[in-house]
């Protein structure tokens, strides 16, 4: 399968929706900041993996999925409850990725910042598309 | 209400209010993670199949964010054990 873009997807949202996300993603910022800050970076750094991204995007992509069957007169309550359990697939993958940013900066952090960051990010992508890739051909094969 | 009370501690230790200092770090903090985690938020939203759009679920956003700033106040040494614990923290979400 072709992995494209959609760009009419960003009209489904409404304003209030991109102010809640951005407003989850500084919260636990802040978190993450305020638990280093008092119990130290080993606490803190427990919370560099808080799925800020995910608790904001799974209710919403339930909710434009029925918004859009119901749309055509169809029950979209089902379909909903599919997308979000497939995003929620993909973000179990990125997690893996995830995982494999943290080992690049425990490693590589000491020795170089904006390389360490980059460099871990970029291995982000790149383990978790690589699992997102195998779980697909391992579907297509039991199929 | 906020008082000056230098890097440390961050807490007043007389009338127990936050810092100067610390308040305006931690604004800084809350913007930086919400922008990189609504662009990353945006870039998975149109993207399709939606299973690969749900990696972007668990991109490493507010660890960017930390961490940037936790490289300019405390060095290497410090990010790298954030980085270690991170390893669990991602361990957690997955399961």
């Amino acid at each position: 399968m072709v992995i494209r873009v959609k760009l009419a997807a960003l009209q489904q949202g409404h304003w209030y929706e991109y102010l809640v996300r951005f407003a989850l993603g500084g919260f636990a910022t802040v978190v993450a900041g305020v638990v280093a800050d008092i119990w130290g970076p080993t606490a803190g750094g427990l919370f560099l993996a808080f799925p800020a991204i995910f608790c904001a995007s799974a209710t919403l992509i339930e909710k434009h999925e029925r918004e859009r069957k119901e749309k055509k007169g169809l029950k979209g309550k089902e379909r909903g409850k599919n997308a979000a359990a497939l995003d929620a697939a993909g973000a179990g993958l990125g997690s893996a990725g995830l995982a494999v940013c943290g080992a690049v900066m425990w490693l590589l952090a000491i020795d170089t910042a904006l390389g360490s960051l980059a460099l871990a990010t970029a291995i982000w992508f790149a383990v978790s598309v690589l699992l997102w890739r195998v779980r697909r051909e391992l579907r297509v094969y039991r199929t | 209400v906020e008082v000056v009370c230098g890097n440390s501690p961050r807490v007043h230790h007389a009338t127990g209010l936050i810092c100067l200092d610390a308040a305006m770090d931690y604004l800084i903090r809350f913007l930086a993670g919400g922008i990189v985690v609504s662009l990353f938020a945006v870039v998975g939203d149109v993207l399709r199949p939606k299973s690969f759009a749900g990696l972007f679920g668990a991109a490493p956003a507010v660890a960017l964010a930390t961490l940037t700033l936790a490289f300019w106040k405390h060095g290497g040494a410090y990010v790298s054990i954030e980085g270690r614990s991170m390893i669990l923290g991602a361990i957690a979400f997955g399961v």
